[in-house]
Parts: structure tokens; C-alpha cells; sequence
């Protein structure tokens, strides 16, 4: 699967929908369970049409995104803010449906059933 | 969950089991032997992916062992049966649940098979008759 790279202040970062950035998220909405975590994104976006976002709903996709490059840059700090991840998505637009395809693609696939393996 | 038999809390049917991280940690360290640094890189995609592999991989495992167990207990008690029940095979004196799903799951009936082991002998008759 292809890395997702978000330019941020002329340096490409790379985002990263693991775990971490899951757990990261769920400290910063304070959301406990990861069921609970993935609820308030689906309810967050559920809205969005044609990339048609709300200040809120751009401000949470900022939060994702930053999570995505803090977990992707494992215990490194970052030289930039929350702020600069949301005008670098704002500058260049197209960005917002890779990251949500990314967001899309890291979730799990509908499960085909197993059957006994013999 | 079963003892020898691995399942995950989506198979347990029960819609109000909400995912906590401590479960996620126990299946990524636990069943899975990942590290941590593996476990917060992971998508949850590749994670569902590594635990629905293990859970199939002990299944299988649990199902083989089962199966030997079961050929196993036939031939110690096969001597021993009744006149009545000698008849019997080893599934019908030992069904498992997964025989039956077995069986329904499997592309060939009974007639199919038949045919495609006698096609199979003949073959294997005709190459020994014209090396002889």
C-alpha cells in the first residue's frame, strides 16, 4: 500500500492511519474505547458531501491527519502545528480526498467469512 | 471462549461488545506476538487481517488435531464394536459440527466423486497395463 505524503511548510510528511494514531486521537477527543473513537469519526463525517467540509468537521480532519504524522514519525517531534496541517490541506484541496481514500483504505474490509481449512 | 479454540469478539455475536485498547493490546501481544512499535504502525486493516490469519491458521490446527484424535479413538475401538455398529464410520460414530459444514461447503457430490476416483484408477491401471 502506497504511503500518503502531505506537504507541510515545503517537507513532505508522510501519514500514517495506524493504531497510534488512533490512540493519539482518542486522547485528544478524550474517547476511551476504540469503538467509541471510530463512532464519533463516522458521526463527525457522516455530513461531508463532496469534500464540503465544515469548519468543525476541517479541524477534526486536521486532528486526523496529525495523529496520522505523529504515528507515522513514531516518538519524533514535529516542527509544526495543528494549524499548518490545516492550511496545507486547505492549499492544496485534492489532498482531502486522498487522505480520506488513505482513511478509507486503513479501515478493515467486510468480512468474507472463514471456512474450515483443511 | 473455547478451550483450544481461538475466537474474537466479533464472533461472539454480541453487538453491544465495545473494542477497548486493552483488548487490541491482549490480541496484538498476546495472540499475535507483536511488538508495540508494530502494533501503533498497524492500520486496523493489517491487524484484522493478521488476527482473522491466526484465528483460521488455530482453527485448522484445532480441526487437524481433532480429526487425528478422532481416526485415532475409531482404530482402538473399531475391533471392539458391536456386530451391529460395525458398519459404522468414524463420522458417524464421532460427528464433529464442521463434518456437516464440510460437506455443504464442498463443490463435489457424492456421484462426482465416485466418478473422478474410478476415472482416476482407470488411468493409473491403463499406465501400469502398457508398462507391462
Amino acid at each position: 500500500m502506497a504511503v500518503l505524503k502531505l506537504d507541510i511548510n515545503g517537507k513532505a510528511y508522510p501519514v500514517l492511519f495506524g493504531y497510534g494514531a488512533f490512540k493519539l486521537l482518542g486522547v485528544r477527543w478524550k474517547v476511551s474505547g476504540v469503538s467509541q473513537l471510530m463512532q464519533t469519526v463516522a458521526t463527525t463525517f457522516s455530513t461531508v458531501d463532496n469534500t464540503d467540509f465544515s469548519f468543525e468537521q476541517m479541524d477534526k480532519l486536521a486532528e486526523l491527519v496529525f495523529s496520522g504524522i505523529q504515528n507515522a514519525k513514531l516518538g519524533k517531534d514535529l516542527p509544526f502545528t495543528l494549524d499548518d496541517v490545516a492550511m496545507a490541506m486547505l492549499l492544496d484541496a485534492s489532498k482531502i480526498t486522498d487522505i480520506i481514500k488513505a482513511f478509507v483504505d486503513s479501515m478493515p474490509k467486510a468480512d468474507k467469512g472463514c471456512k474450515k481449512g483443511k | 471462549m473455547q478451550k483450544g479454540k481461538v475466537s474474537t469478539a466479533s464472533e461472539s455475536g454480541n453487538e453491544d461488545d465495545y473494542l477497548e485498547w486493552d483488548d487490541l493490546e491482549r490480541y496484538a501481544f498476546g495472540y499475535l506476538g507483536m511488538s508495540k512499535k508494530q502494533f501503533l504502525k498497524s492500520t486496523p486493516r493489517e491487524f484484522t487481517n493478521r488476527l482473522s490469519g491466526f484465528v483460521q491458521l488455530e482453527n485448522q490446527r484445532y480441526y487437524q488435531q481433532m480429526d487425528m484424535n478422532r481416526m485415532l479413538m475409531f482404530t482402538i475401538v473399531k475391533p471392539h464394536l458391536k456386530k451391529e455398529l460395525q458398519h459404522k464410520t468414524l463420522y458417524d460414530l464421532y460427528p464433529f459440527p464442521w463434518d456437516e459444514l464440510e460437506e455443504k461447503t464442498s463443490s463435489f457430490s457424492e456421484e462426482e466423486k465416485k466418478q473422478s476416483a474410478a476415472s482416476f484408477w482407470d488411468k493409473i491401471d491403463n499406465q501400469v497395463a502398457k508398462k507391462d
